[in-house]
């Protein structure tokens, strides 16, 4: 029986039970969604290279073809035709292009902002912070489409533009967020030890803190990146984002609103693409949150 | 209310953020004394300070400024439209509460069932699809597909049922989700354990002790989606050709209505802030903690 | 003992747990007797096993444990294979549970009157319209002066003495002939203590009421009970009357229990138990208090240590006791 016998006090001296190789939590769904992600993302940047039908190709014998499963498609357009005869597989690839560049580029954009803004006010505290927060809620205060809408309006629509808007909207949600956790970080010991070490407040924020929030920052702009995709759509729905020739998933929605009884593919591929990708996104999210945060390890 | 005065500063200072509005309505045709003609006109060719000023003020005195494309007031506009929206965001957010408060409830007390795991996938789909996708679909499959319901236009009832389905979409996944959180982290809560240890069936417990309990912070949320509401009746009217604040907006836009734009934006600022004043005085409504004082 | 005959009979009550590093056991062959009038104190520090002795007879267990050997019976019913509608219905009429923090015990959205009157409600105990009488003269019972008021409160508005009291109302308004608290005085200041211990006695000495006192407070033991059973490591170490037990101790354990407690005129170094209670995992052998005893040998910890009855329901687990003669 002597096998058996395992340390009594608790210490969780396990000499005699074989430990199971233990993953990491939530390793599991970061691969199973960050990788067909990825591969979304080579194949979107690789696009021009790719041995596919070209995204601007007019051909007005194939228009409005059905996908190949349906009377009327072909291998040649799986997904089927535009009215104009262009294959909608393609701009699928195209369309997710830009659509991943510009929430991106703005998911970035509103991070670097938000972060520091939200580092600022929670860290310095005083009258910064009170500025600060009296912004983010004013900004929060504002439906997020009527605030893209009326910069959109007054500024003309260019890619840049849009991803200005949705920067603008998204760095709200960083700065609160970072700001709470930089406020509760502050009082802890190891940050109050540096300060009365007199450490300089941009030394304690850079090499101290910001290693601290990255997780929860890195959970946040993993699922801002889905939501900037929804905005983006949503844009470029109502004619204010990408317009034409440029693809985005949200533009090719908007063409094919009017054609959808007659060929509802054009409609259907578009947003399940969004619906996917969005999904994807929001487990890798989470999946990164299990992995990463630390208040989230409960075992 | 500070709050809502930084609101409206953003507001106008975003609609001023480049360009010059003028030249937006008339194009990049016009001539330069058109354009200029048009601003002066319209006030935009005065100091950024004294338009500021006249901004606030005005907005404050209920003056938010006249439409270009329909040469009326907006505030009359707008009001005219309230209603149909108001009912439409009603019947979505009760579709949202009923469903989603349902669905997280049950969620809760059959935690790990299929039904649990059917309900959290399906929560995310709702979180991730774009709102007016599914409108589209559903109007695709319900009007065009099976007859079954009129894909747009507005007067009876059955008008409002794929409009208002649409848009709870995304506040019904909110829901259910925080719901079941929220129901979850209460079942372990000592009062519940008590109850049971004194023999109250699980039903009762779930219904009368538990319930209240959790619907806290899911009021707070309401008043917090309330923006993502308000953002999504933009785009579920205009594909319903729904004749609310939402279409008008969309109409605004493509007009490159600027002063009707930012009266929509203003006015959006300040149902928002209604909305969270309301929802904070229903959670003191509902949590005798916030307003009976302390005896004893 | 008065009364007719045991209202609980628990017998080798034994508890498994699931852990990843291998299964613990928290509770093992817990044996006692509940008799009407009964006070009885289970006393434990942290982590010996006590509020798994709860839970267990409450049959509130966290999922991932099971009682997986011995039998608990009330009044002759066995109650550990009953199904939930049987159990149910003892539950609040026959048993009633007070927890140590009536503050988090009690609803915070539900008025006092609804909370006392959902449990009225379950058993059907009190006819509609006699309840709100019933429940007055219960707080009046329990020493609340203005009892109305205190029934149209809400938790949040009474201090923590009233609410523990009302915790308390809320456990014995269907008169039930058990009663099970848990660490209900610790959070209270000493003074609403002593109020919640006359309350506590009378309940027994007035109403037959059993109570099982469960605490680590040994000096509120000595105060209240009649009896005591020492809990250690998941096993009785100890057991008698209230004399028996702080008189003349024989476990180790119980003596050094006794001795951390000094008297009040006493003036002396406080002494502790160095270490800390095991977790006892499945395979344990020997005794459990071993690594903190001073009498210990090599056979304490080798050898399965039996049970040394002196008397009827007097005894402890030790193979060195103290007062090794008979008392």
């Amino acid at each position: 029986m002597v096998e058996t016998v395992v340390a009594g006090n608790g210490d969780g001296v396990a000499a005699a039970v074989p430990r199971r190789h233990v993953w990491h939590r939530g390793t599991v769904q970061i691969l199973a969604t960050g990788i067909p992600l990825l591969l979304l993302a080579v194949a979107a940047v690789a696009a021009p290279w790719l041995p596919i039908p070209d995204a601007g190709a007019i051909d007005l014998s194939s228009s409005l073809s059905p996908p190949v499963w349906l009377d009327g498609g072909s291998w040649d357009h799986l997904l089927g035709t535009d009215q104009l005869g262009r294959d909608l597989a393609t701009r699928l690839l195209w369309g997710a292009r830009l659509t991943l560049l510009i929430a991106f580029s703005s998911t970035i954009i509103g991070a670097i902002v938000g972060t520091t803004l939200g580092m600022l006010a929670g860290y310095v505290r005083g009258w910064t912070d009170f500025a600060i927060s009296r912004f983010v809620d004013a900004q929060l205060a504002i439906p997020f489409l009527l605030l893209a809408i009326t910069i959109m309006t007054a500024r003309g629509q260019s890619i840049g533009a849009i991803v200005a808007v949705l920067a603008i909207i998204g760095w709200a949600q960083y700065a609160r967020v970072i700001r709470a956790e930089v406020l509760t970080l502050r009082s802890r010991p190891f940050i109050l030890g540096l300060r009365i070490a007199g450490a300089s407040p941009a030394r304690i924020i850079f090499r101290h803190v910001l290693p601290n929030i990255a997780d929860t920052l890195l959970v946040l702009a993993t699922l801002q990146i889905g939501y900037v995709i929804l905005a983006e759509s949503a844009l470029s729905f109502i004619g204010l984002g990408v317009a034409s020739p440029d693809i985005s998933w949200g533009a090719m929605l908007a063409d094919g609103r009017e054609l959808m009884t007659s060929a509802w593919w054009l409609v259907a591929f578009p947003g399940l693409s969004i619906t996917i990708v969005v999904v994807l996104i929001s487990l890798l999210g989470d999946g990164v949150k299990a992995r990463f945060d630390p208040r989230a390890r409960t075992r | 209310m500070l709050t809502l005065l930084l609101a409206l500063t953003i507001a106008f200072f975003l609609a001023r953020a480049a360009g010059d509005p003028a030249r937006q309505v008339l194009g990049n045709l016009a001539s330069e004394q058109a354009v200029a003609a048009l601003n002066k006109q319209l006030g935009y060719d005065r100091p950024l300070v004294v338009q500021y000023v006249s901004f606030i003020g005005d907005t404050l005195t209920g003056n938010f400024g006249e439409s270009l494309r329909y040469s009326r007031s907006n505030l009359t506009l707008i009001l005219e439209r309230f209603p149909a929206t108001l009912q439409l965001t009603a019947a979505a957010l009760l579709i949202a509460i009923v469903i989603g408060g349902l669905l997280g409830l049950l969620s809760a007390l059959r935690q790990g069932s299929l039904l649990d795991r059917i309900a959290n996938f399906g929560t995310l789909v709702l979180l991730s699809l774009p709102l007016f996708w599914l409108g589209l679909m559903l109007a695709e499959l319900f009007a065009v597909r099976f007859q079954l319901l009129p894909a747009g236009g507005h007067g009876e009832f059955r008008h409002l049922i794929l409009p208002a389905v649409t848009l709870s979409g995304y506040v019904l996944g909110q829901i259910a989700r925080l719901t079941r959180a929220s129901m979850i982290s209460v079942l372990r809560e000592p009062y519940i354990a008590l109850a049971r240890a004194h023999g109250i069936g699980a039903t009762r417990i779930a219904f009368v002790h538990a319930l209240r309990n959790a619907a806290l912070p899911v009021v707070t949320l309401i008043g917090v989606q309330s923006g993502m509401l308000m953002s999504g009746a933009v785009t579920v009217e205009f594909v319903f050709a729904w004749p609310g604040i939402g279409l008008l907006t969309t109409d605004a836009v493509l007009a490159r209505d600027v002063p009707l734009v930012q009266a929509l934006v203003v006015f959006g600022a300040i149902m928002f802030v209604a909305i969270n004043l309301i929802v904070d005085i229903t959670y003191a409504v509902i949590d005798p903690r916030t307003r009976a004082p302390r005896h004893g | 003992m008065s009364g007719k005959g045991p209202l609980l009979e628990v017998r080798g009550l034994c508890v498994e747990c699931d852990d990843p590093l291998g299964k613990i056991i928290p509770v093992e062959d817990l044996t006692f007797t509940l008799a009407p009038g009964d006070i009885v104190g289970l006393v434990g520090e942290s982590g010996s096993g006590k509020t798994t002795v709860l839970r267990g007879l409450t049959g509130q267990l966290d999922a991932n444990c099971r009682v997986v050997g011995g039998s608990v019976s009330f009044r002759g019913q066995q109650v550990l294979t009953a199904d939930a509608s049987s159990l149910d219905r003892i539950r609040g009429s026959e048993v009633g549970v007070v927890f140590q923090n009536a503050m988090t015990s009690l609803n915070p959205v539900l008025k006092v009157k609804t909370q006392i009157n959902e449990v009225l409600r379950a058993h059907d105990a009190v006819p509609r319209d006699q309840r709100r009488a019933w429940m007055r003269q219960q707080l009046v019972q329990l020493g609340f002066r203005d009892p109305d008021r205190v029934l149209d409160s809400y938790p949040h508005q009474l201090s923590g003495g009233m609410a523990q009291r009302v915790a308390i109302a809320v456990a014995t308004c269907c008169r039930p002939s058990i009663v099970f608290a848990d660490e209900c005085t610790t959070a209270l200041d000493v003074t609403v203590q002593a109020e919640v211990v006359r309350l506590m006695r009378d309940l027994a000495e007035q109403k037959g009421t059993a109570l099982l006192f469960i605490t680590h407070d040994l000096a509120l033991v000595a105060e209240l009970c009649t009896r005591v059973i020492v809990l250690y490591g998941g096993k009785v170490v100890e057991s008698g009357t209230i004399d028996q037990v702080m008189q003349a101790p024989r476990h180790p354990y119980t003596r050094a229990l006794l001795d951390a407690v000094p008297l009040f005129a006493e003036r002396r170094r406080l002494v502790g138990i160095g270490g800390l209670p095991p977790v006892v995992r499945k395979g344990f052998v020997g005794c459990r208090f071993a690594e903190r005893c001073e009498l210990v040998v090599a056979a304490c910890r080798t050898e399965a240590i039996p049970w040394t009855s002196i008397g009827p329901g007097h005894g402890h687990l030790c193979i060195r006791p103290l007062h090794a003669e008979t008392p």
